[in-house]
């Protein structure tokens, strides 16, 4: 364990480093939610209700999705994934007496932990600027649901990213992929908008993948569209594909070390 | 004459070895303005106006920003520039016989040619699906001004994408930085949204800056909300802001070369 807590620290005082890019990444988000605000508050300014969602809903639905966005993101790992595995700096963790993919949790829960204060900070600005328009939850065992949702869908980002990021043992171009599949799947997310403006049978095809328990399903939950019981379902739907993420990852881990040449060392 | 063309072919002819990497970027570029369209869509469902626009406009709106936008984007060119700083590359370009922005900008110009393509095809798709809702009129004055406002804007960008590399001299880790300034000038330019959504006092503020020359303005001209001579003084600012912008990089090169180290030679 101790191990993995100096990984922890370690990846603690990079971050560190770089704070200057880090804060311009911070003020990126703010002003992709300003952004979303700006379109949203013009079509509210004509109409009540867009998609069953009134002004305060949609607020919400930007502003705490954000924050949660912010608690299940891993801040482009699948680079640091790539790029360890093209210039063979994956040999150095091949040798260490650790598996690759806790170092992998463990470093990325380290570079989520700053983000994360950051991304505490930002939230709070925006959640009070916006204090009048937001609704909360008051049933505390929502807030439970809600919480183990986020931790899962925090692991469930980093397993797809993971997966995402072995694509470098087999094509040394994969920024442009990257950046499709990472799209792809905030649009599944429901990042760029809530997911029940589109017909049903998208939404159900969406609620059969990952994406959506990462975003757009906490969020009906908080927003109390969702019952309780139907969020109990939603995280066993999430904890199926979290196991299913961890065996694809150990398959193609296999695989992919078959290719791996070590280029670089 | 001859060297400018050298460059730009060789350029294309680096473009097409990573013609699958670039194609890989379509699916992503493609997924804002889907979701754009699918929220003006279900809007206008039950809307006739959003702040003057019509459904066709704003869709003919979101549609063509997508495409000018696209059309004048350097493809991150800035990070490029820096790279060229952080690797000692520069010294390269330092001892040729040309100017160091003429080098830049013919590269840049070549570097974008595969991108383009993808782009062309991407929106002869785009204007398939949408076809019933855009708004197919202008006339050849008209269209001369806008393909001269689009070649200024391509101009802007470009220097702009320079003088925003050049913070490579200063320092190390950019990508965030770059990420910040690309989403404010996107949300100055109007690239997501009219920019007269905003309040008025925030859209004279954008006036000033030039970045909604790139994108907004050209729109409305197409879209006939603003007059010929309006287009023309347009332009105009844009060529104002183009030798501004010269003026600073030929300023900011000055310091930066003396900043520069060579490290990496």
């Amino acid at each position: 364990m101790k191990k993995y807590l100096t990984v922890f620290k370690t990846q603690l005082q990079h971050t560190l480093t770089h704070r200057a890019d880090f804060f311009g990444y911070r003020i990126a988000n703010i002003f992709e939610i300003l952004i979303q605000i700006v379109v949203w508050s013009a079509i509210f300014g004509t109409t009540q209700q867009v998609g069953g969602y009134n002004y305060s809903e949609m607020i919400t639905y930007i502003v705490v999705g954000r924050a949660f966005s912010f608690f299940t993101a891993n801040f482009g790992l699948e680079h640091v994934i790539a790029r360890q595995i093209q210039f063979g700096e994956l040999s150095n963790f091949i040798v260490k007496p650790m598996s690759y993919l806790k170092y992998l949790v463990s470093m990325s829960t380290s570079r989520s932990a700053l983000g994360l204060i950051s991304a505490i900070i930002t939230s709070l600005i925006l959640i009070v600027i916006f204090s009048n328009y937001i609704i909360a939850p008051q049933n505390p065992a929502l807030w439970l649901l809600i919480i183990a949702m986020l931790i899962l869908g925090y692991l469930t980002h980093l397993f797809i990213t993971i997966l995402i990021g072995f694509i470098a043992f087999w094509t040394v171009d994969i920024s442009g992929i990257f950046f499709s599949v990472k799209a792809l799947e905030k649009f599944a997310a429901g990042v760029y908008f809530p997911l029940n403006l589109l017909p049903a049978a998208f939404v159900n095809f969406s609620l059969a993948l990952p994406f959506a328990y990462t975003f757009y399903f906490p969020i009906q939950l908080f927003l109390g569209k969702t019952t309780i019981h139907d969020g109990l379902i939603g995280l066993a739907i999430q904890i199926a594909w979290l196991l299913a993420l961890y065996f694809m990852i150990k398959g193609l881990w296999r695989l992919g070390l078959k290719k791996y040449e070590s280029v670089g060392i | 004459m001859k060297k400018y063309w050298s460059i730009i072919r060789n350029e294309i002819q680096r473009q097409f070895t990573y013609r699958i990497a670039i194609a890989a970027y379509a699916f992503g570029n493609i997924a804002e303005l889907v979701a754009l369209a699918i929220i003006w869509t279900v809007v206008y469902q039950s809307i006739e106006v959003v702040k003057g626009y019509n459904a066709s406009e704003m869709i003919s709106y979101v549609v063509f920003a997508w495409f000018f936008s696209f059309l004048t984007t350097t493809y991150a060119f800035e990070a490029n520039v820096a790279r060229d700083i952080h690797m000692g590359t520069l010294s390269n370009i330092l001892v040729k016989p040309m100017g160091y922005l003429k080098y830049m900008m013919t590269v840049a110009t070549g570097r974008i040619f595969v991108a383009l393509l993808v782009v062309l095809i991407q929106v002869i798709i785009v204007f398939y699906f949408f076809w019933d809702k855009l708004i197919f009129s202008i006339d050849f004055p008209t269209a001369l001004l806008l393909a001269a406002m689009l070649v200024v804007s391509y101009l802007i960008n470009l220097l702009l994408s320079i003088l925003i590399g050049f913070i490579g001299f200063w320092t190390a880790e950019i990508a965030g930085i770059y990420l910040a300034l690309k989403i404010i000038k996107n949300f100055l330019s109007g690239f997501y949204f009219p920019i007269n959504l905003l309040p008025a006092t925030l859209v004279k503020i954008s006036l000033f800056f030039p970045f909604a020359y790139t994108a907004f303005i050209p729109i409305q001209l197409y879209l006939g909300k603003i007059s010929f001579a309006e287009g023309l003084r347009g332009l105009a600012v844009e060529i104002v802001w183009l030798v501004i912008l010269y003026g600073i990089i030929k300023i900011v090169w000055r310091f930066g070369l003396k900043k520069y180290e060579s490290v990496g030679i």
